[in-house]
């Protein structure tokens, strides 16, 4: 759009930097408003009047816009200016309705701002159109009044002259009416001949624009009941078959699973019931007849052990016995030669005792001797101190004797003999000091010598005193330990002839009772065996009871699930039938719908083909009702198909509402084999515990049983190792 | 394509159909007001040839009373009569009134016929701004049509699609409840027989 007042674009855009506007002007609204000057002619007898067009009044034209922008103030000023002037000023546009105004006057100028809007102007004006001055009116009749004023003016000068230019004037002006009659008049025929050819060239125009508008309205319903007819009954009708064929297949896939179900159930049956046979005719049996051979076995061997058993322990009673008679033969032997070396012993103790007599006087007498000799030494060593007294005594008589020398000799200066004297001096201190020593070492040694020698001495009666008393002592230990060996080997020999009696008798009662240990264990061992026996019996009997209570259990579960999804089944196919005919009667009626309306629509078209060809009004007002009844008949027919597209939804939806019950049905028999088979896997736990229950008991019997064979065996064993021990 | 998408896409043609009913229900009450046109253009075609050219043959007689009274005034003119020139003016100005009453009935005719043919104009305008309307309606209704039967398309497509995935996906889910359950059953069956084989042993 392009609205240019004087040299100001009222639509445009300032375009600044670049992605960035100065300023935008629109305009919102333009309002145009003209009237023609009519004159209008009543003439009697005549219907209507004729109007008599003399021009029209100024176009009035009333803008409202917008300013935005940051020149939007300058832009504003200038619109302001041209209103100011009230100047006209030069209009242009493309609107084809103001094309032909060129020059227009602002009459009204509003300018509104809003409160908080920056550079944003809203402005609304309004322009009157401005014709350009024209030329003086020229017409004749007007000459004719400014002909009459000129005779008026020149009346009072020269009437001839005045008549004769006033008939000129009004001559001329008949003359220019003539002319103009004459050019106006073949075109106002002209104009008014055309008018009826025109009004009819107009008419036949819209007859054909409405024969082709209905026609393309004839094809379009004709291709919409053809559509209709083509899609929408074709994709319900696939739909409803492919709806039902999914359901089938969905139904005879069920079926079938539930078949491999049911064969696979009776299958399992089956193998329970022929295991539970086997187990019946053939396991216990053999589990009894096994029993039964490792009775007979374990009772054979035991039997064979303990007859070895006797043997052996006869053997070694028979060897015990020979032992113990060799034995006894030794001890008696032994006790012989213990009284024999009593004897000798006796006889040499009292040998010894009269040596030993014979070395105490001997002791004695070397004891006396050594004191005597021992006295002597002490009064020789004591004389020999007194003489050295005395020799010491001499010494210190010659030092006092040379001192007084040497003090004389250094009186009289006589220094060598003085040094002489005082050098003898000195060895004599030293022989002296000798002297001094040797008889205080002789009377240290002296001293200790007699110590020593008491202490010996009284050794040597302690030794003398203890011999005496070893030998007696000695001489009677050795008495007394004859006898008590004596008497001890007596002893023995008493309690082995004793103890000898009472281990062949305890023998004899151990072969007894280890006899009657062995047949009690084995007694206790069958008795273990028909207790293993039972519960192998017991564990069978709980295993088969298990088995055929989880195979009953699994069994009536699927019955169930299979019974429940049959039943279902059942239930569908009615309702699936109901569904399907609800289907078949909605695509039945859209299609009679359809029908008639390709019908219509063909009888419009036809209608409107005729129309055409005769360019008929009332044909093409037919053939347009005949357009409209069939559009109303497809656009039922669409909706008898938008009802069953609902209705067919909505048996989709309780189709699907089936499926779900049905996939709800699975989902339960799934459960139910879920818990067939944690119940299966609870049973083959059952079982499990049971067997090894059973086993544990089984092997814990077991153990007893050996145990008690073991203890039997052992008491034996004891009793033997006891017996063979002592 | 779904009952419902095609049932839709028929009624946006049939929508369609129905605005080019309307448009050419528009042209024809267009040709029927135009007809309605036809006799009062004939009045005043009648009318005009009835009176226009009586009124030129009184502006062409007026015309010629004036000519021979310019032959008079002439004569006036030069005998300088006043008199004969007064006779003249007054033939003239007889002459001029009718030739003015003439042109006025001219200026009648040509009016009638200047607002007979602003009326079909405006009829032709009026019918023309009609089926442009009904046009714009039309092809308005055609967009819509359009619009709808691509949207019933999308629809369609995109319930295709919905519908393939829920089926793959309830495809799916129907095999591994199948295979669910035939594991099932085998498990049962194998734990069933390993339960009796465990027992027996």
């Amino acid at each position: 759009m392009s609205i240019t007042l004087d040299d100001l674009e009222l639509v445009t855009r300032d375009e600044g930097e670049p992605g960035t506007v100065n300023e935008f002007r629109t305009v919102n609204r333009i309002f145009l408003k003209g009237r023609r000057r009519l004159v209008e002619h009543r003439t009697a007898g005549a219907e209507g009047s004729v109007f008599e067009d003399t021009g029209r009044r100024a176009a009035v034209i009333a803008i409202e816009g917008e300013l935005v922008g940051k020149t939007a103030r300058t832009s504003l000023a200038s619109l302001k200016s041209k209103y100011d002037s009230s100047e006209p000023v030069s209009f242009s546009s493309d609107i084809s309705t103001l094309a032909d105004i060129t020059e227009v006057v602002v009459e009204r100028l509003s300018i509104r701002q809003l409160a908080g809007k920056v550079d944003h102007y809203d402005f609304a004006m309004t322009l009157k159109e401005h014709a350009p001055t024209e030329s003086k009116d020229s017409s004749p009749i007007s000459q004719l009044g400014d002909a009459s004023a000129a005779v008026d003016a020149v009346a009072a000068d020269d009437l001839t002259s005045a008549l004769g230019d006033d008939f000129d004037s009004t001559f001329a002006s008949v003359a220019a009416l003539n002319d103009a009659a004459e050019l106006d008049v073949p075109g106002i025929l002209g104009d008014a001949q055309g008018l009826l050819d025109d009004v009819k060239n107009a008419a036949a125009g819209e007859l054909d624009a409405a024969a082709d508008a209905a026609e393309e309205g004839a094809k379009e319903a004709e291709a919409a009941a053809e559509q209709a007819f083509d899609e929408a009954i074709k994709v319900a009708e696939d739909s409803t078959d492919e709806v039902q064929e999914k359901l089938e297949g969905a139904t005879e896939k069920g079926k079938s699973l539930l078949q491999d179900v049911v064969d696979a159930l009776q299958a399992a049956i089956d193998k329970v019931n022929q295991v539970t046979d086997e187990i019946e005719a053939e396991v216990l049996e053999k589990a009894q007849a096994y029993v039964k051979e490792a009775e007979d076995k374990l009772t054979g061997q035991v039997k064979d052990a303990v007859a070895q058993a006797s043997s052996k322990l006869q053997d070694l009673l028979d060897q015990g016995k020979g032992e113990t008679d060799r034995i006894f033969s030794l001890v008696q032997e032994l006790v012989d030669k213990l009284a024999e070396a009593k004897a000798l012993l006796e006889e040499k103790v009292d040998a010894a005792s009269q040596a030993a007599d014979d070395v105490l006087a001997k002791a004695t007498e070397m004891r006396d001797t050594l004191v005597s000799t021992f006295d002597g030494v002490f009064e020789t060593a004591e004389g020999a101190l007194e003489k050295v007294g005395g020799i010491q005594g001499q010494i210190a008589s010659a030092g006092e004797a040379i001192q007084s020398v040497a003090d004389k000799c250094a009186q009289f200066k006589l220094d060598k003999a003085a040094g002489a004297a005082t050098s003898a001096k000195g060895l004599l201190d030293k022989a002296s000091s000798a002297a001094e020593d040797a008889v205080s070492n002789v009377t240290s040694s002296l001293s200790d010598a007699k110590e020593q020698y008491e202490k010996i001495k009284e050794t040597i009666d302690g030794a003398l005193d203890g011999l005496r008393d070893a030998k007696e002592q000695g001489v009677e230990a050795i008495k007394n330990t004859l006898d008590s060996i004596q008497g001890k080997v007596l002893e023995v020999q008493s309690k082995a002839h004793e103890f000898v009696a009472d281990l062949f008798q305890k023998l004899r009662e151990l072969v007894t009772g280890l006899q009657d240990t062995v047949v009690s264990t084995l007694d206790n061992v069958v008795e273990d065996i028909d207790k293993i026996v039972e519960t192998v019996k017991e564990g069978i009997e709980k295993v088969l009871e298990v088995a055929r209570k989880t195979a009953v259990d699994v069994l009536t579960q699927a019955q169930d699930a299979v019974r429940k999804i049959e039943q279902t089944i059942e239930n569908l196919s009615p309702k699936l039938a109901a569904e399907k005919d609800k289907v078949v009667e909605l695509v039945t009626g859209a299609k009679e719908q359809l029908e008639k309306a390709k019908d219509a629509v063909a009888t419009a078209l036809s209608k409107v083909r005729e129309a055409k060809e005769q360019k008929s009004l009332g044909a093409i007002k037919d053939a347009i009702g005949a357009i409209k009844d069939a559009v109303n008949v497809v656009k039922d027919a669409a909706s008898w198909a938008t009802q069953a597209a609902k209705d067919g939804q909505t048996i989709l939806s309780d189709i699907l509402a089936m499926a779900d019950e049905v996939k709800k049905t699975a989902l339960e028999m799934k459960d139910a084999f879920e818990k067939a088979a944690q119940a299966v896997e609870s049973a083959a736990e059952q079982v499990a515990d049971i067997a090894e229950t059973t086993a544990s008991s089984v092997v814990d019997q077991a153990k007893g049983a050996a145990g008690d064979l073991s203890q039997g065996v052992e008491d034996a064993a004891s009793k033997g190792r006891g017996a063979l021990g002592s | 394509m779904g009952v419902k998408q095609a049932s839709d896409s028929v009624a946006s043609k049939g929508s369609a159909a129905s605005g080019k009913a309307d448009d050419a229900a528009q042209h024809a009450q267009n040709a029927e007001d135009l007809q309605k046109l036809q006799e009062p253009m004939d009045k005043v075609t009648k009318a005009v040839l009835a009176t226009v050219p009586l009124a030129l043959a009184a502006v062409q007689q007026a015309f010629q009373a004036a000519q021979q009274a310019k032959s008079i005034a002439q004569a006036a003119r030069v005998t300088k009569d006043p008199a004969k020139l007064m006779v003249a003016q007054a033939l003239v100005g007889a002459a001029l009134a009718s030739a003015a009453a003439a042109t006025a009935e001219i200026s009648r005719g040509k009016a009638m016929v200047s607002g007979a043919k602003v009326t079909i104009e405006s009829a032709t305008a009026a019918a023309k701004a009609s089926s442009d309307k009904a046009k714009s309606k039309a092809k308005e209704d055609a967009d819509k049509a359009k619009a709808a039967e691509d949207k019933a398309k999308g629809q369609a497509d995109k319930a295709k699609s919905d519908a393939d995935s829920k089926a793959d996906a309830a495809k799916g889910q129907a095999k591994v409840a199948e295979s669910s359950a035939a594991a099932a059953t085998s498990d049962a069956k194998g734990k069933g027989e390993g339960a009796i084989d465990g027992s027996k042993a």
